[in-house]
């Protein structure tokens, strides 16, 4: 009788021995979940600071295309202009003698 | 071994198993939940960047669109800029004539011209000040009358006309008149005057 206590004894202290562990292994499960939420939003929130540094920097690079471009027309419009002012300019008696003409009853 | 050492054997490996299954699914989960995160931090910094190109390529071609029509602006302004240049000249010339022999062509042809259009045998003309002298009433009445085909008679007006020069005809009855004032003539002229001035001054424009 005593023997079989002694091995019913030592069944119930594995058993516990067991449960132990398997409590240990959640646990440590548990921590291996929670850091893998952790690092999922630190991940997201590195993606998004990234990607809003780049957009940040996208629009801040707008500000010198935008001189570019304006530069760039405004040397373009004042050519034109030139030539259209001298190109006027030659023909400027012709449109005063016509627009006189006209205006005095000549034409 | 004993019966009981193989009870408390399989006790142990069965609890190694289950840890090694526990912590084996705690990383299969881990590793999931990382990849997909990553899919979607991938997605949404694309998102960010995608947005953040449109408003950069929409406000670059608002400003180069803003910078077009202020370029537009300025050809227009030196465009109205030279036109009025030539309208103030030409004004200035007319202005002048006044003093100098051919005025008494130019008033008599104004008065031709305005008496043909009205066709009235009895005609009034009304002058600027110290203008009536200029010109032949006599010559006049006669090329109208030879235009119009009936005898035409002028009298001259007491009154005046606050005018640089030009002449209004009218009618005795005064129901009709040709105002031929210089001043008369370019504001009834400024349209067609300003399309003349266009069309000559820049007319290689392509």
């Amino acid at each position: 009788m005593c023997a079989a206590h002694d091995d019913i004894d030592k069944i119930h202290e594995s058993e516990l021995a067991a449960r132990e562990k398997i409590e240990e292994a959640e646990k440590k499960a548990r921590q291996i979940r929670e850091s893998a939420d952790k690092e999922a939003k630190a991940l997201m929130a590195k993606a998004e600071h990234d990607a809003k540094q780049k957009a940040s920097k996208m629009l801040s690079e707008i500000e010198g295309k935008k001189s570019e471009v304006e530069k760039e027309i405004l040397s373009e419009t004042e050519k034109t202009i030139e030539n259209m002012r001298k190109c006027a300019l030659k023909k400027r008696e012709e449109a005063l003698d016509v627009v006189y003409k006209m205006l005095v009853g000549e034409a | 071994m004993s019966g009981i050492e193989n009870i408390i054997e399989i006790i142990n490996a069965k609890t190694e198993a289950k840890e090694q299954e526990i912590i084996k699914e705690a990383e299969r989960h881990k590793r999931l939940k990382i990849e997909e995160v990553q899919r979607r931090a991938k997605d949404a910094a694309e998102i960010i960047t995608k947005k953040a190109e449109q408003q950069a390529k929409t406000e670059l071609s608002k400003y180069m669109a803003g910078a077009k029509l202020k370029a537009k602006y300025q050809m227009l302004d030196t465009k109205e800029a030279l036109i009025k240049d030539v309208l103030l000249t030409v004004r200035a010339r007319m202005e002048e004539i006044v003093e100098k022999a051919e005025y008494k062509k130019i008033l008599s042809n104004l008065i031709i011209d305005g008496s043909s259009a009205l066709n009235e045998e009895k005609l009034e003309l009304i002058f600027p000040k110290n203008h009536a002298s200029k010109v032949e009433i006599a010559e006049i009445e006669k090329a109208v009358s030879k235009k119009v085909g009936k005898k035409v008679n002028f009298t001259v007006s007491k009154d005046n006309v606050r005018s640089k020069g030009g002449v209004i005809i009218k009618a005795l009855d005064g129901t009709r008149w040709v105002d031929n004032t210089f001043e008369a003539r370019i504001e009834r002229l400024e349209n067609k005057v300003r399309d003349t001035i266009s069309e000559i001054l820049f007319s290689d424009e392509k």
